[in-house]
């Protein structure tokens, strides 16, 4: 799972908060980084897309910040160096394994071999 | 033009002359077969006794199938070209090849051009739907760069790895729920260089763990006979429609693969709401199934949208066509019926436009 997928995630348990299922907790017990080429204009799309505190929370449970700032820093989108570093965030860190605990119900979701497992029970939905 | 006899169909593929005549002609074609191309290309030259080989391939859908059979209508022609041109028929090596399609909607005869089928793609390993339609699915999509695509019936991926190929900078999801597709969407990904552009979640189509208007388009093959019963697939459209509607934007564009069996309620549906409503002006006949159904205009301003709240409780106890107008802000824009060989499908297009509180 890259972050840019969990930044996608919410928990959906019932019974949740609205809003309160987001963002899922990385608990993270294998993390791959893989070397994916540069792609500038699809990093510059996708900032606008992506909540960006959640991403930084994210890359910082997973040791992987990459000194990226708290806020979004102005006119980005041709600030390469800043842009390689939310792509390395993005795209090339993945967790292997792991789970992701939802915040406000505490349900956890498996991730095995790289994809998260999302389904709830019957009584869950 | 076919001849009048001609215009008729059946299931199977590939039909030949069977004529006792035919058969003679079959088996010296055969023996020809076994010597070298060098020595068969010499003797072309040399002679020009040679007896040019031909082979018909048929292929028959829709309703014009039920009357006759693909393998019929190869014989009146395999047996017409014979007659006409003195053809002999040669099965598995013949020199020119005839493929013709009978339709409801139209008859193709055509000369095979290359080898392999155009589905044929190195980067499918595994193919689940035909990659020609997945293309042609995501073509209708209006998928734009910056996007967020989901497939939430993804299967083995082969939708995602279509578009993914052919439209760049855009992030794609498929989400499943079986293990075992999951992996060989992760193993075809793989194969055909995807990873950093696809991601997989293991989740439900009508509980999907993404926050309400996050998703720009989906694209999915709506699952139909092999793995669930049709009547069970009937009874959980509305659910995996009101949960697509719940994650796509507004404005947002969702295509999707359905059998005939599942599309006849939904037609049900589609017509009564254009009963309901004068702006929409619907031209398919959707009953027969046989023709595309197009232009609904559903984009009209006065086309107040049918909404019903996505967050009624207690549907379920409710009859499934009441249960239908919860597609309420999805809106049919086109569709377009397929052949996928043996079975006929729909590919339908809708859009999410406001729901009426918010116009």
């Amino acid at each position: 799972m890259k972050l840019l997928t969990h930044n996608m995630l919410t928990s959906h348990v019932r019974g949740v908060r609205p809003g309160g299922g987001f963002p899922l907790r990385i608990q993270a017990t294998e993390v791959k980084v893989n070397s994916v080429d540069f792609n500038q204009e699809f990093v510059a799309r996708m900032i606008p897309k992506v909540e960006w505190g959640a991403l930084v929370e994210a890359a910082e449970s997973l040791g992987h910040l990459s000194d990226l700032p708290p806020q979004l820093p102005p006119e980005y989108q041709s600030n390469e160096d800043f842009l390689r570093k939310v792509h390395h965030v993005l795209l090339e860190v993945e967790v292997m394994e792991g789970v992701l605990k939802c915040p406000d119900s505490g349900r956890e979701f498996p991730i095995t071999k790289g994809i998260p497992n999302m389904l709830l029970s019957e009584e869950e939905t | 033009m076919l001849p009048e006899e001609c215009q008729v169909e059946g299931h199977k593929n590939s039909v030949v002359p069977e004529t006792n005549k035919n058969m003679d002609l079959l088996t010296e074609s055969r023996t020809f077969l076994e010597e070298t191309p060098e020595s068969r290309t010499e003797k072309a030259v040399e002679s020009n006794n040679h007896i040019f080989s031909f082979r018909v391939s048929c292929r028959c859908s829709g309703a014009i199938a039920k009357v006759l059979t693909s393998q019929e209508v190869g014989r009146v022609l395999g047996i017409a070209l014979i007659k006409q041109f003195g053809w002999t028929a040669n099965l598995r090596n013949p020199d020119l090849e005839l493929f013709v399609h009978l339709s409801d909607i139209y008859s193709v005869v055509g000369i095979p051009v290359f080898r392999l089928p155009l589905a044929n793609r190195e980067y499918i390993q595994t193919a689940g739907l035909r990659s020609t339609i997945a293309w042609a699915m995501a073509s209708l999509a209006e998928i734009s760069a910056g996007s967020f695509v989901l497939d939430p019936m993804c299967g083995l991926g082969t939708i995602l790895l279509e578009a993914a190929k052919e439209w760049l900078n855009v992030h794609y999801l498929g989400a499943d729920i079986s293990e075992s597709q999951l992996r060989g969407a992760r193993e075809n990904i793989q194969v055909a260089g995807l990873t950093d552009k696809i991601g997989l979640l293991k989740a439900s189509v009508i509980a999907l763990p993404l926050p309400s208007e996050s998703i720009d388009v989906v694209i999915s093959d709506v699952p139909f006979g092999k793995k669930f019963k049709i009547t069970k697939d009937i009874k959980h459209l509305p659910d995996i429609l009101r949960e697509i509607e719940r994650v796509l934007r507004v404005g947002g564009t969702v295509v999707l693969l359905m059998s005939q069996d599942l599309h006849k309620p939904m037609g049900g549906c589609i017509s009564s709401c254009v009963d309901n409503d004068t702006s929409l002006n619907a031209t398919g006949n959707s009953k027969n199934g046989a023709a595309v159904v197009k232009n609904l205009n559903p984009k009209e301003k006065d086309g107040s949208p049918r909404n019903v709240s996505s967050s009624i409780k207690g549907v379920e106890t409710e009859p499934v066509n009441k249960k239908m107008s919860c597609i309420g802000s999805l809106v049919v824009v086109e569709s377009y019926g397929v052949s996928l060989g043996k079975t006929s499908a729909f590919i339908y297009k809708y859009r999410k436009i406001p729901a009426a509180g918010m116009q």
